[in-house]
Protein backbone atom coordinates (compact mmCIF):
# COMPACT_ATOMS: atom_id res chain seq x y z
CA UNK A 1 0.00 0.00 0.00
CA UNK A 2 1.26 3.45 -0.65
CA UNK A 3 1.48 6.81 1.41
CA UNK A 4 -2.35 7.70 2.39
CA UNK A 5 -3.24 10.85 0.41
CA UNK A 6 -6.62 11.86 2.42
CA UNK A 7 -7.60 15.24 2.63
CA UNK A 8 -7.99 16.92 6.18
CA UNK A 9 -11.69 17.63 5.07
CA UNK A 10 -14.42 15.80 5.19
CA UNK A 11 -18.24 15.63 3.53
CA UNK A 12 -21.29 15.60 5.23
CA UNK A 13 -25.05 15.11 4.13
CA UNK A 14 -27.71 17.31 5.47
CA UNK A 15 -30.91 16.49 5.23
CA UNK A 16 -33.16 19.44 4.69
CA UNK A 17 -36.16 20.66 3.12
CA UNK A 18 -36.54 20.86 -1.25
CA UNK A 19 -34.45 24.06 -0.80
CA UNK A 20 -31.04 24.10 0.14
CA UNK A 21 -30.03 25.03 3.36
CA UNK A 22 -28.04 28.20 4.34
CA UNK A 23 -24.48 28.12 5.17
CA UNK A 24 -25.60 28.68 8.60
CA UNK A 25 -28.84 26.32 8.54
CA UNK A 26 -26.13 23.54 6.97
CA UNK A 27 -23.79 24.32 10.74
CA UNK A 28 -26.85 24.24 12.75
CA UNK A 29 -27.89 20.99 11.73
CA UNK A 30 -24.47 19.42 11.90
CA UNK A 31 -23.84 21.14 15.01
CA UNK A 32 -20.71 22.83 14.32
CA UNK A 33 -20.09 26.85 13.67
CA UNK A 34 -20.34 28.13 10.38
CA UNK A 35 -16.74 28.90 10.44
CA UNK A 36 -16.21 25.04 10.65
CA UNK A 37 -18.07 24.75 6.76
CA UNK A 38 -16.10 25.32 4.22
CA UNK A 39 -17.83 28.49 2.17
CA UNK A 40 -15.97 28.09 -0.63
CA UNK A 41 -17.81 24.39 -1.49
CA UNK A 42 -20.81 25.81 0.20
CA UNK A 43 -23.72 23.75 0.26
CA UNK A 44 -24.10 21.36 -2.45
CA UNK A 45 -27.38 19.71 -3.67
CA UNK A 46 -26.55 15.74 -4.13
CA UNK A 47 -30.25 14.72 -4.83
CA UNK A 48 -32.48 17.18 -4.15
CA UNK A 49 -35.33 14.97 -4.71
CA UNK A 50 -34.53 13.04 -1.12
CA UNK A 51 -33.50 16.59 -0.11
CA UNK A 52 -29.93 15.83 0.54
CA UNK A 53 -27.40 18.06 0.54
CA UNK A 54 -23.19 17.75 0.83
CA UNK A 55 -20.90 20.44 2.89
CA UNK A 56 -17.18 20.26 3.30
CA UNK A 57 -15.85 20.76 6.62
CA UNK A 58 -12.73 20.52 8.43
CA UNK A 59 -11.86 16.74 9.64
CA UNK A 60 -11.24 18.11 13.42
CA UNK A 61 -14.77 19.77 13.88
CA UNK A 62 -16.89 16.93 13.70
CA UNK A 63 -14.91 13.76 14.68
CA UNK A 64 -16.85 13.35 18.00
CA UNK A 65 -20.03 14.48 17.47
CA UNK A 66 -22.87 12.09 17.19
CA UNK A 67 -24.74 11.96 13.63
CA UNK A 68 -28.45 12.84 13.67
CA UNK A 69 -31.53 11.41 11.61
CA UNK A 70 -30.75 14.59 9.44
CA UNK A 71 -26.99 13.97 9.53
CA UNK A 72 -24.30 11.52 7.68
CA UNK A 73 -20.75 11.51 8.05
CA UNK A 74 -17.86 11.63 7.74
CA UNK A 75 -17.10 10.79 4.16
CA UNK A 76 -13.94 10.70 2.63
CA UNK A 77 -12.58 13.32 0.55
CA UNK A 78 -10.04 11.24 -1.18
CA UNK A 79 -7.19 12.84 -3.41
CA UNK A 80 -8.11 11.85 -7.29
CA UNK A 81 -5.86 10.95 -10.16
CA UNK A 82 -6.15 10.83 -13.96
CA UNK A 83 -5.44 7.73 -15.39
CA UNK A 84 -3.41 8.46 -17.83
CA UNK A 85 0.11 10.10 -18.01
CA UNK A 86 0.31 14.34 -17.52
CA UNK A 87 3.07 16.54 -18.32
CA UNK B 1 28.34 -25.69 -39.79
CA UNK B 2 24.78 -25.22 -37.93
CA UNK B 3 24.66 -25.00 -33.93
CA UNK B 4 22.14 -25.56 -32.09
CA UNK B 5 21.47 -25.70 -28.05
CA UNK B 6 20.00 -28.48 -26.81
CA UNK B 7 18.65 -30.34 -23.78
CA UNK B 8 20.62 -33.79 -23.36
CA UNK B 9 18.63 -36.28 -20.82
CA UNK B 10 21.30 -38.67 -19.80
CA UNK B 11 21.37 -41.86 -17.67
CA UNK B 12 22.69 -41.02 -14.20
CA UNK B 13 26.20 -41.55 -13.52
CA UNK B 14 28.27 -40.52 -10.59
CA UNK B 15 29.86 -37.51 -13.09
CA UNK B 16 26.30 -35.92 -13.04
CA UNK B 17 25.03 -36.90 -9.79
CA UNK B 18 28.03 -35.22 -7.86
CA UNK B 19 27.54 -32.02 -9.64
CA UNK B 20 23.83 -31.67 -9.14
CA UNK B 21 24.31 -32.69 -4.87
CA UNK B 22 26.92 -29.71 -4.71
CA UNK B 23 24.61 -27.64 -6.59
CA UNK B 24 21.55 -28.45 -4.17
CA UNK B 25 23.73 -27.76 -1.35
CA UNK B 26 26.06 -24.70 -2.54
CA UNK B 27 24.17 -23.11 -5.04
CA UNK B 28 27.22 -24.26 -7.36
CA UNK B 29 27.66 -27.59 -9.19
CA UNK B 30 30.02 -27.56 -12.45
CA UNK B 31 30.63 -30.80 -14.41
CA UNK B 32 34.32 -31.73 -14.03
CA UNK B 33 34.78 -35.10 -15.10
CA UNK B 34 34.05 -37.11 -18.44
CA UNK B 35 30.54 -37.57 -19.10
CA UNK B 36 29.29 -41.17 -20.66
CA UNK B 37 27.12 -41.24 -23.11
CA UNK B 38 27.44 -37.41 -24.91
CA UNK B 39 26.35 -37.86 -28.46
CA UNK B 40 29.02 -37.13 -31.33
CA UNK B 41 29.72 -33.97 -32.22
CA UNK B 42 28.02 -32.73 -29.36
CA UNK B 43 29.73 -29.85 -26.64
CA UNK B 44 28.52 -30.05 -23.03
CA UNK B 45 28.24 -26.96 -21.24
CA UNK B 46 30.18 -27.89 -18.35
CA UNK B 47 29.17 -24.86 -16.44
CA UNK B 48 25.75 -25.99 -16.44
CA UNK B 49 24.51 -28.34 -13.43
CA UNK B 50 23.00 -31.51 -14.14
CA UNK B 51 19.03 -31.64 -13.32
CA UNK B 52 17.88 -34.55 -11.50
CA UNK B 53 14.93 -35.78 -12.81
CA UNK B 54 12.82 -39.02 -12.05
CA UNK B 55 10.28 -40.63 -14.23
CA UNK B 56 6.73 -40.98 -12.81
CA UNK B 57 3.64 -42.54 -14.00
CA UNK B 58 2.85 -45.15 -16.47
CA UNK B 59 4.02 -42.81 -19.53
CA UNK B 60 7.89 -42.00 -19.97
CA UNK B 61 7.10 -37.98 -18.82
CA UNK B 62 9.97 -37.09 -16.76
CA UNK B 63 9.87 -34.91 -13.11
CA UNK B 64 12.43 -33.65 -10.83
CA UNK B 65 13.89 -36.55 -8.60
CA UNK B 66 16.52 -35.42 -5.94
CA UNK B 67 19.82 -35.65 -7.07
CA UNK B 68 21.04 -38.95 -4.90
CA UNK B 69 18.71 -41.10 -6.33
CA UNK B 70 17.49 -40.12 -10.19
CA UNK B 71 17.92 -42.37 -12.30
CA UNK B 72 18.01 -39.07 -15.34
CA UNK B 73 19.74 -36.13 -15.99
CA UNK B 74 19.42 -33.45 -17.83
CA UNK B 75 22.15 -31.29 -19.08
CA UNK B 76 22.68 -28.13 -21.39
CA UNK B 77 24.88 -29.16 -24.84
CA UNK B 78 25.12 -27.51 -28.27
CA UNK B 79 24.76 -29.66 -30.87
CA UNK B 80 26.57 -29.59 -34.35
CA UNK B 81 25.35 -30.60 -37.76
CA UNK B 82 22.13 -31.16 -36.52
CA UNK B 83 19.34 -31.00 -39.45
CA UNK B 84 15.55 -30.23 -39.66
CA UNK B 85 14.12 -31.80 -37.91
CA UNK B 86 16.03 -32.04 -34.65
CA UNK B 87 16.85 -35.36 -33.85
CA UNK B 88 14.57 -36.88 -30.41
CA UNK B 89 17.52 -38.92 -29.41
CA UNK B 90 21.16 -39.22 -30.53
CA UNK B 91 23.95 -41.77 -29.80
CA UNK B 92 21.44 -43.12 -26.81
CA UNK B 93 20.74 -39.71 -25.58
CA UNK B 94 16.95 -37.65 -25.75
CA UNK B 95 17.73 -34.56 -27.13
CA UNK B 96 14.90 -31.58 -26.59
CA UNK B 97 15.03 -28.01 -27.61
CA UNK B 98 16.41 -25.24 -25.70
CA UNK B 99 14.76 -22.06 -27.60
CA UNK B 100 15.66 -18.22 -26.02
CA UNK B 101 13.02 -17.07 -24.17
CA UNK B 102 12.40 -13.95 -22.50
CA UNK B 103 9.91 -12.41 -20.55
CA UNK B 104 6.42 -11.64 -21.98
CA UNK B 105 5.97 -7.98 -22.76
CA UNK B 106 2.18 -7.86 -22.54
CA UNK B 107 0.11 -5.99 -24.86
CA UNK B 108 0.13 -2.20 -23.84
CA UNK B 109 2.75 -2.36 -21.70
CA UNK B 110 5.03 -1.04 -24.49
CA UNK B 111 6.10 2.37 -24.68
CA UNK B 112 5.22 3.10 -28.65
CA UNK B 113 1.79 3.57 -30.12
CA UNK B 114 -0.37 0.62 -31.72
CA UNK B 115 -2.01 2.00 -34.49
CA UNK B 116 -3.44 5.55 -35.15
CA UNK B 117 -6.33 7.58 -34.96
CA UNK B 118 -7.47 6.28 -38.67
CA UNK B 119 -7.45 2.99 -37.26
CA UNK B 120 -9.56 3.66 -34.23
CA UNK B 121 -12.30 5.20 -36.54
CA UNK B 122 -11.90 2.49 -38.37
CA UNK B 123 -12.91 0.01 -35.77
CA UNK B 124 -15.31 2.48 -34.26
CA UNK B 125 -17.19 2.48 -37.46
CA UNK B 126 -17.18 5.97 -37.62
CA UNK B 127 -17.69 6.77 -41.66
CA UNK B 128 -20.83 4.43 -41.40
CA UNK B 129 -21.98 6.23 -38.12
CA UNK B 130 -21.47 9.71 -40.33
CA UNK B 131 -23.55 8.00 -43.05
CA UNK B 132 -26.21 8.35 -40.72
CA UNK B 133 -25.56 11.24 -39.36
CA UNK B 134 -24.54 10.07 -36.22
CA UNK B 135 -22.16 12.37 -35.70
CA UNK B 136 -22.96 14.45 -31.73
CA UNK B 137 -24.51 16.87 -33.44
CA UNK B 138 -26.77 18.58 -30.35
CA UNK B 139 -25.02 16.54 -27.78
CA UNK B 140 -22.78 17.83 -25.15
CA UNK B 141 -19.52 15.71 -23.63
CA UNK B 142 -18.32 16.89 -20.36
CA UNK B 143 -15.06 16.02 -19.85
CA UNK B 144 -14.25 16.32 -16.68
CA UNK B 145 -10.44 16.19 -16.07
CA UNK B 146 -7.27 18.69 -16.46
CA UNK B 147 -8.83 21.20 -18.47
CA UNK B 148 -9.05 21.52 -22.86
CA UNK B 149 -6.70 23.44 -24.77
CA UNK B 150 -8.76 24.00 -28.30
CA UNK B 151 -5.61 25.13 -30.13
CA UNK B 152 -4.70 22.34 -29.90
CA UNK B 153 -7.18 20.22 -30.98
CA UNK B 154 -7.41 22.86 -33.85
CA UNK B 155 -3.76 22.09 -34.80
CA UNK B 156 -4.16 18.63 -34.63
CA UNK B 157 -7.14 19.16 -37.82
CA UNK B 158 -9.86 19.44 -35.41
CA UNK B 159 -12.75 21.75 -35.41
CA UNK B 160 -14.15 22.03 -32.03
CA UNK B 161 -17.11 23.42 -30.06
CA UNK B 162 -17.11 24.45 -26.79
CA UNK B 163 -19.47 26.11 -24.77
CA UNK B 164 -17.66 28.11 -22.48
CA UNK B 165 -21.00 29.35 -20.27
CA UNK B 166 -21.52 25.85 -19.01
CA UNK B 167 -18.35 24.84 -16.72
CA UNK B 168 -16.82 24.60 -12.94
CA UNK B 169 -13.13 24.70 -12.21
CA UNK B 170 -11.48 24.67 -8.76
CA UNK B 171 -9.38 26.73 -10.06
CA UNK B 172 -8.87 29.58 -12.36
CA UNK B 173 -8.48 29.27 -15.79
CA UNK B 174 -10.42 29.98 -18.91
CA UNK B 175 -12.57 26.95 -20.75
CA UNK B 176 -10.38 25.80 -23.96
CA UNK B 177 -7.50 27.61 -22.75
CA UNK B 178 -5.51 25.17 -20.52
CA UNK B 179 -2.19 23.87 -20.56
CA UNK B 180 -2.17 20.82 -23.05
CA UNK B 181 -2.34 17.78 -20.79
CA UNK B 182 -4.37 15.29 -19.78
CA UNK B 183 -7.72 16.76 -20.24
CA UNK B 184 -6.80 17.93 -24.03
CA UNK B 185 -6.26 14.51 -24.70
CA UNK B 186 -9.38 13.19 -23.81
CA UNK B 187 -11.22 15.75 -25.62
CA UNK B 188 -9.49 14.80 -28.46
CA UNK B 189 -10.28 10.90 -28.49
CA UNK B 190 -13.79 11.88 -26.96
CA UNK B 191 -14.25 13.92 -30.82
CA UNK B 192 -13.20 11.33 -32.69
CA UNK B 193 -16.68 9.52 -33.36
CA UNK B 194 -18.45 12.87 -32.58
CA UNK B 195 -16.79 15.47 -34.64
CA UNK B 196 -19.88 17.65 -33.72
CA UNK B 197 -20.36 17.52 -30.29
CA UNK B 198 -20.18 20.19 -27.87
CA UNK B 199 -17.45 20.30 -25.45
CA UNK B 200 -18.17 21.22 -22.04
CA UNK B 201 -14.78 21.76 -19.84
CA UNK B 202 -14.57 20.69 -16.66
CA UNK B 203 -11.17 21.09 -14.88
CA UNK B 204 -11.90 19.31 -11.85
CA UNK B 205 -8.42 17.70 -11.47
CA UNK B 206 -6.52 21.18 -11.57
CA UNK B 207 -7.25 21.52 -7.55
CA UNK B 208 -6.31 24.43 -5.64
CA UNK B 209 -7.61 22.68 -2.45
CA UNK B 210 -4.82 22.19 -0.04
CA UNK B 211 -4.00 18.21 -0.17
CA UNK B 212 -4.37 18.47 -4.00
CA UNK B 213 -1.31 18.94 -6.68
CA UNK B 214 -1.17 20.55 -10.50
CA UNK B 215 -3.01 17.24 -12.33
CA UNK B 216 -5.02 15.82 -9.32
CA UNK B 217 -8.13 17.16 -7.11
CA UNK B 218 -10.13 15.98 -4.73
CA UNK B 219 -13.41 13.90 -4.68
CA UNK B 220 -15.22 17.01 -3.23
CA UNK B 221 -14.13 18.85 -6.49
CA UNK B 222 -16.06 16.38 -9.15
CA UNK B 223 -18.83 16.14 -6.86
CA UNK B 224 -19.08 20.30 -7.25
CA UNK B 225 -18.82 19.92 -10.89
CA UNK B 226 -21.42 17.11 -10.76
CA UNK B 227 -23.73 19.35 -9.02
CA UNK B 228 -23.32 21.90 -11.80
CA UNK B 229 -24.14 19.09 -14.35
CA UNK B 230 -27.30 18.22 -12.39
CA UNK B 231 -29.09 21.95 -12.13
CA UNK B 232 -28.20 22.22 -15.61
CA UNK B 233 -29.79 18.82 -16.82
CA UNK B 234 -32.90 20.23 -14.16
CA UNK B 235 -33.46 22.38 -16.96
CA UNK B 236 -36.62 22.40 -19.19
CA UNK B 237 -34.94 21.20 -22.41
CA UNK B 238 -35.85 24.34 -24.30
CA UNK B 239 -33.34 26.35 -21.34
CA UNK B 240 -30.79 23.84 -22.01
CA UNK B 241 -28.04 24.86 -24.64
CA UNK B 242 -28.19 20.58 -25.85
CA UNK B 243 -30.47 18.03 -26.35
CA UNK B 244 -28.22 15.48 -24.88
CA UNK B 245 -24.91 15.29 -22.22
CA UNK B 246 -22.27 12.55 -21.71
CA UNK B 247 -20.13 13.04 -18.81
CA UNK B 248 -16.41 11.56 -19.61
CA UNK B 249 -14.59 10.51 -16.66
CA UNK B 250 -10.99 9.38 -17.05
CA UNK B 251 -9.91 9.55 -13.61
CA UNK B 252 -10.46 7.68 -10.15
CA UNK B 253 -8.14 6.59 -6.77
CA UNK B 254 -5.33 4.14 -7.54
CA UNK B 255 -4.73 3.03 -3.88
CA UNK B 256 -7.65 2.28 -1.20
CA UNK B 257 -4.98 3.67 0.65
CA UNK B 258 -6.16 7.17 -0.21
CA UNK B 259 -9.77 6.25 1.11
CA UNK B 260 -10.51 5.85 4.70
CA UNK B 261 -9.97 2.59 6.39
CA UNK B 262 -11.88 -0.99 5.38
CA UNK B 263 -14.93 -1.15 7.51
CA UNK B 264 -15.51 3.03 7.68
CA UNK B 265 -18.82 4.29 6.82
CA UNK B 266 -17.72 6.70 5.26
CA UNK B 267 -15.19 5.04 2.91
CA UNK B 268 -15.87 6.34 -0.48
CA UNK B 269 -14.40 3.05 -2.87
CA UNK B 270 -17.08 0.45 -1.59
CA UNK B 271 -19.72 2.99 -0.61
CA UNK B 272 -22.82 3.59 -2.91
CA UNK B 273 -24.14 6.10 -0.03
CA UNK B 274 -21.08 8.41 -0.24
CA UNK B 275 -22.46 11.87 -1.41
CA UNK B 276 -20.19 11.27 -4.26
CA UNK B 277 -21.80 7.90 -5.38
CA UNK B 278 -25.22 9.62 -4.55
CA UNK B 279 -24.70 12.48 -7.18
CA UNK B 280 -23.36 10.10 -9.65
CA UNK B 281 -26.59 8.12 -9.37
CA UNK B 282 -28.64 11.74 -9.42
CA UNK B 283 -27.03 13.16 -12.44
CA UNK B 284 -27.56 9.88 -14.35
CA UNK B 285 -31.12 9.75 -13.13
CA UNK B 286 -31.28 13.15 -15.21
CA UNK B 287 -30.82 11.27 -18.52
CA UNK B 288 -26.72 12.11 -18.50
CA UNK B 289 -24.96 9.00 -19.98
CA UNK B 290 -21.73 8.69 -17.72
CA UNK B 291 -18.39 7.17 -18.67
CA UNK B 292 -15.57 6.16 -16.18
CA UNK B 293 -12.08 4.58 -16.92
CA UNK B 294 -11.68 1.32 -14.93
CA UNK B 295 -8.41 2.30 -13.99
CA UNK B 296 -4.88 1.29 -14.79
CA UNK B 297 -3.85 -1.19 -12.50
CA UNK B 298 -4.00 -4.41 -14.37
CA UNK B 299 -1.80 -7.67 -13.80
CA UNK B 300 0.76 -6.89 -16.29
CA UNK B 301 1.59 -3.58 -15.65
CA UNK B 302 0.09 -1.80 -13.35
CA UNK B 303 0.71 1.89 -12.87
CA UNK B 304 3.37 2.21 -9.95
CA UNK B 305 0.55 4.06 -7.92
CA UNK B 306 -1.33 1.54 -7.70
CA UNK B 307 -1.96 -0.15 -3.95
CA UNK B 308 -2.56 -3.99 -5.76
CA UNK B 309 -4.42 -5.18 -8.70
CA UNK B 310 -6.90 -6.91 -7.27
CA UNK B 311 -10.67 -5.15 -7.05
CA UNK B 312 -9.24 -1.91 -8.20
CA UNK B 313 -12.35 -0.98 -10.32
CA UNK B 314 -13.73 1.20 -7.57
CA UNK B 315 -15.77 4.06 -6.34
CA UNK B 316 -17.52 5.73 -8.96
CA UNK B 317 -15.77 4.18 -11.42
CA UNK B 318 -17.45 0.70 -9.93
CA UNK B 319 -20.75 2.22 -10.02
CA UNK B 320 -23.85 0.43 -11.49
CA UNK B 321 -25.35 3.76 -13.32
CA UNK B 322 -22.24 4.65 -15.08
CA UNK B 323 -20.47 2.46 -18.21
CA UNK B 324 -17.06 1.14 -17.03
CA UNK B 325 -14.93 1.29 -20.11
CA UNK B 326 -11.25 -0.97 -20.32
CA UNK B 327 -8.84 -0.66 -22.65
CA UNK B 328 -7.88 -2.54 -25.74
CA UNK B 329 -5.43 -2.25 -28.65
CA UNK B 330 -6.25 -1.33 -32.25
CA UNK B 331 -5.24 -5.42 -32.39
CA UNK B 332 -8.51 -5.72 -29.93
CA UNK B 333 -6.11 -7.00 -27.38
CA UNK B 334 -6.75 -5.64 -23.83
CA UNK B 335 -3.66 -3.66 -22.91
CA UNK B 336 -1.95 -5.30 -20.11
CA UNK B 337 -2.65 -2.18 -17.20
CA UNK B 338 -6.10 -2.25 -17.93
CA UNK B 339 -7.81 -2.42 -14.33
CA UNK B 340 -9.80 -5.88 -14.09
CA UNK B 341 -12.54 -6.71 -12.86
CA UNK B 342 -15.16 -7.59 -10.68
CA UNK B 343 -15.68 -4.22 -9.17
CA UNK B 344 -15.01 -4.11 -5.12
CA UNK B 345 -17.63 -5.96 -3.14
CA UNK B 346 -20.22 -3.18 -2.29
CA UNK B 347 -20.19 -1.55 -5.92
CA UNK B 348 -21.43 -3.32 -8.96
CA UNK B 349 -19.99 -6.75 -9.60
CA UNK B 350 -19.43 -6.85 -13.45
CA UNK B 351 -17.60 -4.12 -14.29
CA UNK B 352 -15.86 -3.17 -16.60
CA UNK B 353 -18.51 -3.00 -18.77
CA UNK B 354 -17.17 -2.58 -21.93
CA UNK B 355 -13.89 -2.20 -23.69
CA UNK B 356 -12.76 0.35 -26.17
CA UNK B 357 -9.77 1.76 -27.86
CA UNK B 358 -6.44 3.21 -26.00
CA UNK B 359 -2.94 3.55 -26.89
CA UNK B 360 -2.92 4.61 -30.20
CA UNK B 361 -1.22 7.63 -32.04
CA UNK B 362 -3.78 10.38 -31.36
CA UNK B 363 -3.66 13.76 -29.65
CA UNK B 364 -0.13 14.13 -28.96
CA UNK B 365 -0.68 16.35 -26.63
CA UNK B 366 2.54 14.49 -24.75
CA UNK B 367 4.80 15.24 -27.65
CA UNK B 368 5.02 13.72 -31.40
CA UNK B 369 4.81 10.49 -31.79
CA UNK B 370 3.46 9.63 -28.26
CA UNK B 371 0.40 7.68 -27.94
CA UNK B 372 -2.67 8.30 -26.29
CA UNK B 373 -2.91 5.89 -23.14
CA UNK B 374 -4.33 4.48 -20.41
CA UNK B 375 -7.98 3.56 -19.38
CA UNK B 376 -7.93 7.34 -19.94
CA UNK B 377 -8.43 7.04 -23.48
CA UNK B 378 -10.11 4.34 -23.79
CA UNK B 379 -13.21 5.79 -21.86
CA UNK B 380 -13.40 9.12 -24.15
CA UNK B 381 -13.46 7.07 -26.92
CA UNK B 382 -16.40 5.08 -25.99
CA UNK B 383 -18.04 8.61 -24.29
CA UNK B 384 -17.73 9.68 -28.14
CA UNK B 385 -19.02 6.48 -29.48
CA UNK B 386 -22.13 7.11 -27.27
CA UNK B 387 -22.42 10.88 -28.06
CA UNK B 388 -22.87 9.87 -31.57
CA UNK B 389 -25.61 7.35 -30.54
CA UNK B 390 -27.69 9.96 -28.69
CA UNK B 391 -27.22 12.64 -32.03
CA UNK B 392 -30.82 10.49 -33.06
CA UNK B 393 -31.80 8.84 -29.80
CA UNK B 394 -32.81 11.27 -26.77
CA UNK B 395 -32.83 10.02 -23.25
CA UNK B 396 -36.19 10.34 -23.13
CA UNK B 397 -36.55 7.40 -25.63
CA UNK B 398 -33.65 5.11 -23.99
CA UNK B 399 -32.63 6.04 -20.66
CA UNK B 400 -29.10 5.63 -19.95
CA UNK B 401 -28.87 2.11 -18.32
CA UNK B 402 -30.90 0.97 -21.50
CA UNK B 403 -28.40 1.90 -23.69
CA UNK B 404 -25.84 0.55 -21.97
CA UNK B 405 -27.51 -2.24 -22.06
CA UNK B 406 -27.96 -1.83 -26.20
CA UNK B 407 -24.14 -1.60 -26.45
CA UNK B 408 -23.39 -4.33 -24.14
CA UNK B 409 -25.65 -7.20 -26.54
CA UNK B 410 -23.68 -5.77 -29.93
CA UNK B 411 -20.19 -5.91 -27.94
CA UNK B 412 -17.63 -8.20 -29.84
CA UNK B 413 -17.01 -10.73 -27.18
CA UNK B 414 -13.44 -11.88 -26.06
CA UNK B 415 -12.38 -15.43 -25.28
CA UNK B 416 -14.61 -18.50 -24.86
CA UNK B 417 -17.12 -16.82 -22.58
CA UNK B 418 -19.96 -15.35 -24.83
CA UNK B 419 -20.64 -13.35 -21.46
CA UNK B 420 -19.36 -10.96 -19.07
CA UNK B 421 -15.81 -11.61 -18.34
CA UNK B 422 -13.06 -9.51 -15.75
CA UNK B 423 -10.99 -7.77 -18.79
CA UNK B 424 -12.76 -6.68 -21.37
CA UNK B 425 -16.41 -6.34 -19.66
CA UNK B 426 -19.02 -7.36 -22.19
CA UNK B 427 -16.84 -7.13 -25.05
CA UNK B 428 -15.06 -4.56 -27.51
CA UNK B 429 -17.39 -1.21 -28.11
CA UNK B 430 -19.63 -1.91 -31.44
CA UNK B 431 -21.05 1.46 -31.88
CA UNK B 432 -22.42 1.23 -35.59
CA UNK B 433 -23.81 -2.31 -35.12
CA UNK B 434 -25.56 -0.70 -32.47
CA UNK B 435 -26.99 2.59 -34.06
CA UNK B 436 -27.88 -0.07 -37.20
CA UNK B 437 -29.79 -2.76 -34.94
CA UNK B 438 -31.82 0.27 -33.55
CA UNK B 439 -32.55 1.24 -36.88
CA UNK B 440 -31.11 4.86 -36.61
Amino acid sequence: MGESHASDTILMTVQAGPQAPTLQEAARILGVTKSDVDASFGVVPIDEERGLFAVKVGAASVASRPASDAVRGPFSNPRIATFGRTR
Amino acid sequence: MAERRVILVLPAQESLRNPAIEMMTTGRGRITRRIEGIPKRTELDTTFAPVPLGQIGFTASLAMASPAAAPRFAVRAVMDGTGDPMPSTADGAQVFSDPTISHFLAPGCAAGPIGDRSHVASLLGVAGLAAKNLDGAGVAMAVMDTGINLAHLQSRGLNPTLDATLTWSPGTGMPGQYAVDHGTMCAYDALLAAPRATLLDFPILLSTTPGGSPTAGLLSDALQAYATLVAVMRRSAEDRPFQHLVVTNSWGLYDPNWDFPVGHPGRYIDNPNHPFNIVVGTLSRTGADILFAAGNCGAECPDGRCGGVKHTIMGANAHPDVMTIAGVTTKRQRVGYSSQGPGIPGMAHTKPDLSCYTHFLGSEAFGTGTPDTGTSAACPVAAGAVAAIRTKVPHTTLRPRDLARELRADATRRGASGGWNRNTGYGILEPLKTATRLGL
